[in-house]
């Protein structure tokens, strides 16, 4: 359902962040993509949504090609793709319902969102999907009164809230304590499995990789250099992936 | 968490969770004080006259001029003393000029009391009230006016928010260019243009505040955490969504706690505009001057220092609460 042909990017520094990556990726699947930092995992899972523009190449989803996609059908898609990130990337200062409903933007009128009319079905959407990870009794509450793991749940509800296709993650666990993180991975993963939602992971801890992903896609200076299932996975995989021996600090551990 | 039956008819949203009654209320509360400051600001259309107003008023000035006129006149006499009702009864509700009058060209004694000094003041007082209220309005009405327009602008001198360079730098040499003219000399260019009264004081204050705001503003919308805008980007949003979401929230209190600060410099601006004929107490405060009415000139000082302090105090203290 998603084809990277080539894609290839290149920073106006002179970075050569993905260089030639042809992928496949099936419905439904949960994949993770490992890599030390600044061997393009954020590039290519930001290729998906073109957050990051492909210098050459094609990204074809659902037999459309995303990399020449004009403004408004990009808009479109991106609806269909939920992302969420790092730094959970909530607006602080407003509530959690308002963050949550912020995933209706895209299939909102410009004038009905700024007025803050979100239909009883937005609303209503918002709130099941807060419910769905756990988190209803905050509805009200200022994101920046939450702590990290509620946060980043509060982001995946408002990716939810957006009723994709697909699911992007980048580092969703890098800010978060161990068992947090496994709670946030398992959310992932049972959204994946409920919903049949294809998601992508970046991860850098080989543990969680090899514990969650139905595949890994391993990437080193930009190209793909592994790609298979999870249960295949050794150490010595991971070791040919960042090109060092494992250190551990690559390992998230902490499973309750 | 009150559970919608049945997931296809999902109970309505009331109106506050929907986040419309809350900007509703706040939208209605700044109309009213904009209508309250706006109304009764003395904007005549008739007086948007041409130079012909400046010349009356110069001319009166010369005319009045109290003191050459008594200086002129042999049989003027002048007496510092306590009042007596038959001293006070003639020269009640007299203004400057007719006692001058009076003392020229009728031979009458002027006594001129230092005791009511301050019960005249009192009274003198209520009649700064009017173009003191003036004053006020027109900062309000300049501040409001000034922010409505800063809004959009401030989002055009956003780096962060304008991709095209060329939008950015022109809207920003635009703003520059207003802001290196003085409040003083807009309003005096506008009055000549514009006539006397509260309308190029308005003008001005609008420019002025505008000037500032946008810089203000647009500064803060580029130190934002841009993470939001791009969650925002990546689920779709167009710009105006992105800018409703994601850049307003966060900049908000700073934007309330500027505005407070560039009413309370309108209001310092606006005690001076009437210098150059743009209404309110300043107008006041050059008549009283150029007629010589030192008393009265003290009094609309120290009104005027009140004024500011209870401006600086009120508009910190909502700073505070704000940031």
């Amino acid at each position: 359902m998603l084809e990277f042909r080539q894609i290839t990017k290149t920073f106006p520094d002179g970075t050569k962040a993905l260089k030639d990556v042809n992928l496949k990726i099936n419905k439904g699947e949960f994949v993770v993509i490992v890599g030390l930092s600044g061997a393009g995992k954020s590039t290519l899972i930001r290729c998906v949504n073109r957050l990051v523009q492909p210098t050459s190449g094609s990204l074809i989803a659902n037999g459309k090609d995303v990399t020449t996609m004009n403004e408004k059908m990009l808009r479109q898609w991106r609806t269909e793709v939920g992302m969420i990130f790092q730094n959970y990337n909530l607006v602080k200062r407003s509530s959690v319902l308002r963050n949550v409903l912020a995933g209706r933007l895209g299939h909102t009128g410009t004038l009905r969102s700024m007025l803050g009319l979100f239909s009883a079905a937005d609303i209503d959407l918002a709130k099941r999907s807060l419910e769905r990870v756990g988190i209803s009794e905050k509805t009200y509450n200022r994101a920046d009164q939450l702590s990290g793991g509620q946060q980043q749940r509060v982001s995946i509800a408002r990716a939810l809230c957006q009723q994709p296709t697909i699911m992007l993650a980048d580092e969703p666990v890098a800010s978060l304590d161990p068992p947090t993180s496994h709670s946030v991975m398992r959310d992932l993963k049972r959204i994946n499995r409920e919903d049949g939602i294809t998601t992508l992971v970046n991860l850098h801890f080989i543990d969680m990789a090899q514990e969650y992903a139905d595949r890994i896609i391993g990437m080193r200076a930009g190209e793909v250099v592994y790609d298979g299932p999870a249960d295949k996975v050794s150490e010595r995989t991971f070791e040919e992936i960042y090109g060092r021996k494992i250190r551990p600090d690559d390992l998230r551990g902490g499973v309750e | 968490m009150a559970q919608p039956a049945n997931p296809t008819q999902p109970k309505k949203p009331s109106f506050k969770e929907s986040g419309g009654l809350k900007s509703l209320l706040g939208l209605i509360a700044l109309l009213l004080v904009y209508v309250a400051a706006s109304t009764h600001l003395g904007i005549e259309p008739s007086k948007f006259a041409s130079g012909e107003t400046w010349r009356q008023m110069a001319d009166l000035l010369i005319r009045m001029g109290p003191y050459e006129r008594i200086a002129s006149c042999k049989n003027a006499n002048i007496v510092w003393g306590e009042p007596d009702a038959d001293t006070e009864a003639p020269w009640s509700g007299k203004t400057d000029l007719d006692k001058v009058n009076a003392v020229c060209e009728q031979g009458k004694t002027l006594y001129w009391y230092r005791s009511d000094y301050l019960e005249e003041q009192v009274s003198y007082t209520r009649d700064v009230w009017g173009p003191l209220m003036q004053t006020l309005r027109m900062a309000i009405v300049g501040a409001f006016l000034g922010a409505l327009l800063a809004i959009p602008f401030s989002l055009l001198a956003a780096r962060n928010l304008v991709r095209s360079k060329a939008v950015y730098h022109t809207v920003r040499i635009i703003l520059n260019l207003i802001r290196t003219i003085p409040d003083l000399v807009l309003a005096a260019v506008l009055s000549g243009a514009l006539g006397l009264g509260a309308l190029p004081g308005v003008v001005a204050l609008t420019i002025f505040s505008f000037a500032l705001l946008v810089k203000l503003l647009s500064e803060s919308i580029e130190a934002i955490d841009p993470g939001p805008l791009e969650a925002m980007r990546a689920c779709g949003a167009n710009w105006l969504q992105m800018v409703t979401y994601g850049v307003v929230p966060q900049v908000l209190p700073q934007f309330l706690a500027y505005w407070t600060y560039v009413l309370e410099v309108d209001v310092r601006a606006s005690t001076v505009l009437g210098f150059v004929g743009a209404g309110g107490i300043g107008m006041t405060l050059m008549a009283d001057l150029n007629l010589t009415r030192f008393r009265n000139v003290g009094s609309i000082i120290a009104i005027i220092l009140l004024l500011v302090v209870v401006m600086e105090y009120v508009s910190t203290k909502v700073r505070e609460r704000l940031v």
